[in-house]
């Protein structure tokens, strides 16, 4: 199946590699951040509830 | 309280110096992809070299630092160095799997196989599977201070394969091309040209190991804070005469 593929396609390959890691990376840290900030909000509308604040 | 969403947001600064690391990352890939002159006996795939190479280089720093980091937190028990050692390790981890794909599609084309089991490639590939480790031991134990012990001892033991990782190529029989540069800059076999152009390729993948490694800090800052206001509201006792649970 890769026997016919060109030099220059592996060297293609192997840098798309990297700009999907940086961007990959990128994604997955923007991610992190979303899903923190959610989960603080949820943590803080339950605490509310159970000290009596209301939703 | 801490305003976590403030926390997060990124500096004008950090955001400037991940554009610039960005521009030089193409820098990188035009030098080459353009600028490097072809190999005598790889033709075109020495372009590949300058993506595996350097990558690799900083995959062993991330992880070498994440060591550091866990022995410092085993030392001085202070969360930051645990902080440090976990951003520090998701680089590692994230850089060493980078290095481990990039070498298959390096050597497919060149030797003929995307992997074999000799003492280079298996040692790269344990350096992997314990850094995943880390990251699995972090994910089972709650008690913050165990666990950032433990995932340290994880660590040190991950970085204690580097040495024997970089010399595996003159120990062993092996496919993998022994080292063309020595950690003193001595024993140089290759092009000049070819050796500044894995030098810049390799100084950008410092500054964007340094770059996402502050984004990642900032962000195990922000967790940390949390999870430290989470155990304070735990451990402090009720107020008198207001109902706690409502079921």
């Amino acid at each position: 199946m890769f026997d016919g593929w060109t030099q220059w396609t592996w060297v293609t390959i192997a840098w798309l590699e990297l700009v999907l890691a940086y961007g990959g990376y990128q994604a997955y840290l923007s991610w992190r951040r979303r899903k923190l900030l959610a989960d603080d909000a949820a943590r803080r509308i339950i605490e509310r509830q159970a000290a009596g604040g209301g939703a | 309280m801490i305003d976590a969403a403030a926390r997060l947001r990124r500096p004008l600064w950090l955001r400037t110096y991940l554009g610039i690391t960005l521009l030089l990352f193409l820098a990188a890939a035009a030098f080459g992809l353009v600028f490097s002159p072809r190999d005598v006996t790889q033709g075109d795939l020495i372009r590949i070299m300058y993506a595996h190479v350097s990558v690799a280089w900083i995959a062993f720093v991330a992880v070498g630092l994440t060591a550091v980091f866990g022995a410092l937190y085993l030392w001085r028990g202070q969360r930051r160095d645990d902080v440090l050692a976990v951003a520090s390790g998701e680089m590692g981890l994230f850089f060493a799997g980078l290095t481990i794909i990039g070498g298959m599609t390096y050597s497919r084309p060149t030797l003929n196989t995307f992997w074999t089991w000799d003492a280079k490639l298996t040692l790269t590939a344990i350096m992997v599977a314990l850094m995943v480790g880390y990251f699995i031991v972090r994910g089972l134990i709650d008690d913050p201070v165990r666990r950032g012990r433990v995932s340290a001892v994880v660590a040190i033991v991950a970085a204690a394969s580097l040495p024997f990782n970089y010399l595996a190529a003159e120990w062993f029989r092996t496919l993998h091309p022994a080292k063309s540069v020595a950690l003193d800059g001595s024993g140089v076999t290759m092009d000049g040209t070819m050796l500044a152009v894995l030098l810049f390729n390799t100084v950008v993948a410092g500054m964007i190991y340094l770059g996402f490694m502050i984004d990642r800090v900032r962000l195990g800052r922000v967790e940390a804070a949390l999870e430290e206001e989470r155990a304070q509201a735990v451990t402090q006792p009720a107020p008198v005469g207001k109902e706690v649970v409502r079921v």
